[in-house]
């Protein structure tokens, strides 16, 4: 088990919890939770935030909000 | 349908998440019919629109565009309004327009076709108020080039609703929509979709309104769904309010067992519902083929690069106010030739007394003045929907965000800062979206330190008066650059402010920046002219109104009081001069040019004794150090309520300090004629270099302009914050200008 900021571009993981935050509960909204897919797709030009695509969506997460999620390999 | 309910408004609630497409389908039914509070530009806030439909004639349908959420747990100011309208019977907040409290006929719900899943979950929050609602499956276009499909009669066969599929932005699907609101008595209302764990359901049927005693004071479930997992939420206080006894000490427990299992209490709600809501996705979506690279994926490999996303998003910026002053000039140069022709017909037509003043010298002049930036307004919000509908703008957040972050704001703040250099107003109210109230607070205090349009024309006016043009390396040249340092200064102060705030009032830890980077999508005509048209209608709106108002009140205090002695004086040296020259026949030119000599001296003398110039006069050593003469002490402070009202008062005061027939000429011309009329300078040209940009430098800092401090107050709700702003950005006004005055003249312009 990692966290969702390690992961590097190009790879999928799964995700396996999150800390309870508010940021957290967002993320849930936006179809971040536990069991779903998610990639890494690029960080911003400027290193942070990251971009992730979950589903068809993509989603910006800055680093200490990637540091939220634990994730785990396919 | 029965008479009376025909003779009623039928309220509909508009919701969606973000970018599933909602505005499209709002500006499709209202088209121009829809009120955004005087307010121009890209705003947050509940707009509200009316319309009408051919099936059903004599009904009239307000509709509400609930702010874009992804769920109704109140984060923000800005989902807390999705909460009120749709749960309605909260604490009702009476400044939102079309009261967002009183009860709904229908709910739409916008999906996305692409991701379900998301929208899904928010239809079953709105699904628990149990109102007729519809569903409207959006963008299956796009979800079609990505090989999904979703089964839309069985998707209304497993939620017990209508569903509708359509590509809103292409009309598609959008006349079955408007029969099923023609219809909407056959609606049926929303049921429950998800069935929470047996404590969490006992508790909702406990404090439900079925076991309460006192209907009227009890709480339906989606409230108490909202009471139990919003942690110090709105719904929370109202549940703790009504239910008295053992309410609390239950509400705690179950929130501690909640909490217990699920490792954390937001997520009691969240993972279940999250777990319904992809099972009923899952049924209802077929993949028809391999994922393909979509548009946006090749778009975005470009525009968020390392190293072309960066210059990518400067070179709009760049080509976004290049073009507004290129493309509005000649437009700017009609409007001006109109309203000096007609300023001219009709001074032709009134005879000469104060009537003819008022409306030539007042209303003509001083409104003329600040409709000529209609053209540069109007590009400007071109743009900006441009860059808002095809879905650029998160993008911009995106790379921006770190360097926003160095200044203390985050890179949520770029489109109310973007938008402020529009005007600070719609600014104030994008920021709605900033969860942080801390966050929020800092780019509302920032924000007007953006040069805004309004100033805009203070700058084009000056400068093309009083910066002499010089060109560099072919491509720049000495006004563009003064232009470019006028925003520059805006930004650089702001950055300063931030920084020193951050560090001291508004302290604290870090804030959320999720954020989705929606797809991109070719922008229409027709939202980018309803955007336009509704900030052009705006504008003229304000010149109408207080820039009309204000333009009046200086004539006035600037024509009155008149001297009958000043113009009888007049008279008589004037007959005196036309006797003399009647004996002298050859002196016919030399005598004209007296009489114009004197008639200047009567226009400037009733000028420094009218109202205004009396005020002028003693203001006058405040703002001396700045180079200012009393007139522009005047015209400064007059613009309080708006700061274009400076350009329409010095068109106002030049021109009735000058003689009758000059009224015709441009401002630029009159204010290079404007010399000092008394003290060491008289005679001397009142402006230079130095005066010019020592009052650009005063306007680009400070904080004239009443809407936007009644925004903040109400943005804010207390009375500290616009004094503040009101302050701050005064002193800094007049410290910059005062060392930009300074700095200049040592520099020998």
């Amino acid at each position: 088990m990692t966290k969702l900021s390690n992961v590097e571009q190009g790879q999928t993981v799964r995700v396996v919890s999150i800390e309870e935050s508010n940021v957290g509960r967002r993320l849930v909204e936006m179809g971040v939770y536990p069991g779903r897919s998610i990639s890494m797709v690029r960080r911003a030009p400027f290193s942070d935030p990251i971009e992730y695509a979950v589903g068809e969506a993509c989603l910006s997460l800055r680093e200490s909000e990637a540091d939220l999620v634990y994730v785990e390999d396919v | 349908m029965s008479a009376e309910v025909t003779s009623r408004v039928i309220r509909i609630a508009l919701c969606g998440n973000p970018n599933s497409g909602k505005s499209t389908i709002f500006n499709y039914l209202t088209g121009l019919r829809q009120k955004v509070a005087n307010y121009p530009g890209v705003t947050v806030s509940a707009h509200t629109g009316n319309f009408s439909l051919s099936e059903n004639p004599d009904t009239e349908y307000s509709i509400i565009d609930v702010p874009g959420s992804y769920s109704l747990s109140a984060m923000s100011p800005d989902e807390y309004v999705a909460v009120q309208t749709l749960i309605g019977s909260l604490d009702r907040d009476k400044s939102q327009d079309g009261d967002p409290g009183s009860a709904l006929d229908l709910v739409l719900v916008v999906l996305d076709a692409s991701n379900l899943d998301r929208g899904l979950y928010l239809l079953a929050q709105i699904a628990e108020a149990g109102i007729p609602t519809v569903v409207v499956l959006n963008q299956i276009d796009i979800a079609e080039r990505r090989s999904i499909r979703v089964n839309e009669n069985k998707l209304s066969e497993i939620i017990g609703l209508p569903v509708i599929s359509a590509v809103a932005h292409k009309g598609r699907g959008l006349d079955r929509l408007k029969e099923l609101i023609a219809n909407h008595t056959q609606i049926p209302p929303a049921k429950s979709l998800h069935r929470f764990n047996t404590d969490v359901e006992s508790f909702l049927k406990e404090y439900g309104i079925s076991n309460n005693v006192n209907q009227t004071a009890s709480m339906s479930r989606p409230e108490l769904i909202r009471a139990l997992f919003d942690r110090r939420g709105p719904a929370e206080g109202r549940f703790l309010r009504i239910n008295q006894d053992h309410a609390s000490e239950k509400l705690e427990k179950l929130r501690g067992h909640l909490a217990k299992e699920y490792r954390g209490l937001p997520f009691a709600e969240a993972y279940p519902l999250a777990k319904t809501m992809s099972e009923i996705a899952e049924k209802v979506i077929s993949h028809t083929g391999k994922k393909r690279v979509s548009g946006t994926d090749k778009i975005d490999s470009i525009v968020l690069h390392r190293f072309w996303g960066p210059l990518i998003l400067l070179g709009i910026m760049v080509i976004v106010f290049q073009s507004i002053f290129t493309w509005a000039e000649p437009l700017m140069n009609l409007i001006d030739s109109g309203t000096s022709a007609v300023g001219a017909f009709i001074g032709s037509m009134i005879p000469e007394g104060a009537l003819r003043s008022l409306i030539v010298d007042g209303v003509i002049g001083g409104v003329g003045s600040v409709i000529i930036f209609l053209p540069q307004i109007i590009i400007l919000f071109f743009f900006l929907g441009l860059l808002e509908d095809s879905g650029y703008l998160p993008r911009a957040s995106f790379i921006v965000d770190r360097l926003f972050r160095w200044c203390g704001l985050s890179g949520k703040s770029f489109v109310p800062m973007l938008s402020s250099f529009a005007c600070a107003i719609p600014g104030i109210m994008a920021t709605r979206v900033i969860e942080s109230r801390r966050q929020r607070l800092l780019t509302i205090l920032v924000a007007p330190l953006m040069s805004c349009s309004a100033r805009l024309p203070i700058y084009a006016v000056l400068v093309s008066a009083f910066i002499p043009f010089q060109s560099y390396f072919g491509i720049f040249n000495s006004q563009g650059l003064t232009l470019v340092g006028l925003y520059a200064l805006g930004m650089v102060v702001a950055v300063i402010v931030s920084l020193t705030l951050k560090a001291t009032a508004l302290k604290g830890e870090s804030e959320s920046f999720v954020m989705e980077l929606p797809t991109f999508k070719a922008p229409t005509l027709k939202g980018i002219w309803i955007r336009v048209s509704i900030s052009a209608s705006a504008f003229l709106k304000r010149a109408g109104t207080v820039i009309f108002a204000v333009t009046i009140v200086v004539w006035a205090l600037s024509y009155y009081p008149r001297s009958p002695e000043l113009q009888s004086a007049y008279d008589t040296q004037v007959a005196q001069i036309e006797q003399q020259s009647a004996a002298s026949l050859n002196s016919v030119n030399n005598s004209d040019s007296l009489i114009q000599v004197l008639s200047n001296q009567l226009a400037g003398e009733n000028l420094r004794q009218s109202y205004i110039g009396r005020m002028g006069h003693t203001l006058e050593p405040v703002f001396r150090p700045l180079g200012w003469d009393w007139k522009i002490t005047i015209a400064a402070l007059s613009a309080f309520p708006a700061r274009e009202v400076v350009i329409a008062t010095l068109g106002t005061i030049y021109n009735l300090g000058k003689g009758q027939d000059e009224t015709s000429g441009s401002l630029v011309a009159k204010l290079r004629e404007a010399t000092w009329d008394d003290g060491e300078l008289a005679g001397q040209p009142v402006f230079n270099v130095a005066v010019a940009i020592s009052l650009m430098v005063f306007f680009a800092l400070c904080a004239q302009c009443g809407s936007t401090l009644a925004v903040i107050q109400r943005e804010t709700n207390s009375w500290f914050w616009p004094a503040f702003v009101f302050t701050y950005m005064t002193t800094l006004a007049y410290l910059a200008s005062w060392g930009a005055y300074n700095l200049v003249q040592a520099l020998g312009f």
